[in-house]
């Protein structure tokens, strides 16, 4: 079975997440800083009327510090537990790619990447958002619905 | 067609630490030097105020009101009812928030969760409560 990922650039690095997650792909949105929030949930935007958390990607995944704020796009993503918004850099369109072709990460030296995709020499990770955001979910001390 | 509600809210501090008070909650501004007694202390809010001036807020509560200290200037700021919007609890309860104020979409300032600083002795709530008194002239 085919996976499909959409590409998404955080700094100069590319990595995929499943498409099935994704809700929509807008410019650079205002978000207000939370108070005495984690670091990586800094923040609030808004999207369809409802306010959604914003998730630092960059700084979960271990590549920015505090970089969410100066991303010129938001990723609208939906997960079992609600609605997050993520600041990236770029997104390409959604691509199908082999399962075979999605090795398992060895080492695992990104967290929550799952597979590795090779291409023209460049490895590129598929994150698992799912589990990711489950876990800040789980670590912040919610119940109910997340978004 | 129903027109549309419209919320007013008080609000302390000043940005970008500003929090929003429902305006029906307050019971009574009182000036600092008027009122003596146990209040949370939320003048952190207003440090960015050049207005040092002190006020006490009489909200009201389950049980008996509670007394906020602030600092510098009040607003009122009125939002539609659709521009007041309920904070996910994964943001909502380490912030002691618990709605969002985003005029036409554009998130503004945070409403104070009052439901929750009724349990404010007993938790880690942000705010100290300490005691003022009665200045004396």
């Amino acid at each position: 079975m085919d996976a499909h990922v959409l590409p998404i650039q955080l700094d100069s690095t590319w990595f995929f997440i499943e498409a099935r997650h994704v809700r929509e792909v807008l410019g650079a949105e205002p978000w207000l800083p939370i108070p005495r929030s984690r670091a990586e949930l800094p923040g609030v935007v808004v999207w369809r009327g409802r306010a959604v958390p914003l998730v630092d990607l960059g700084r979960v995944l271990g590549i920015a510090q505090g970089a969410a704020k100066g991303r010129p796009r938001t990723l609208i993503v939906r997960h079992e537990r609600g609605v997050a918004a993520l600041p990236i850099d770029a997104a390409r369109v959604v691509r199908r790619i082999p399962s075979e072709e999605l090795k398992l990460v060895q080492g695992g030296l990104i967290p929550y990447g799952t597979r590795e995709f090779e291409e023209q020499g460049e490895i590129v990770t598929l994150i698992d958002l799912e589990t990711l955001l489950s876990d800040l979910d789980r670590a912040a001390g919610a119940s109910g619905d997340a978004g | 067609m129903q027109a549309e509600r419209t919320l007013k809210f008080v609000v302390v501090g000043a940005a970008p630490e500003a929090v929003a008070i429902p305006a029906g909650a307050v019971l009574n501004v009182l000036s600092e030097r008027d009122f003596s007694g146990s209040a949370l202390d939320l003048r952190a809010l207003g440090a960015a105020s050049d207005d040092a001036s002190g006020h006490v807020l009489l909200v009201a509560g389950e049980g008996a009101p509670i007394a906020l200290r602030v600092r510098g200037g009040l607003d009122l700021l009125s939002a539609r009812e659709t521009e007041v919007l309920p904070l996910p609890p994964l943001l909502g309860r380490s912030a002691w928030m618990s709605h969002l104020i985003a005029p036409r979409g554009v998130p503004l300032l945070f409403v104070l969760d009052l439901a929750r600083l009724e349990e404010a002795h007993t938790v880690d709530c942000p705010w100290q409560a300490h005691t003022v008194e009665p200045e004396t002239r």
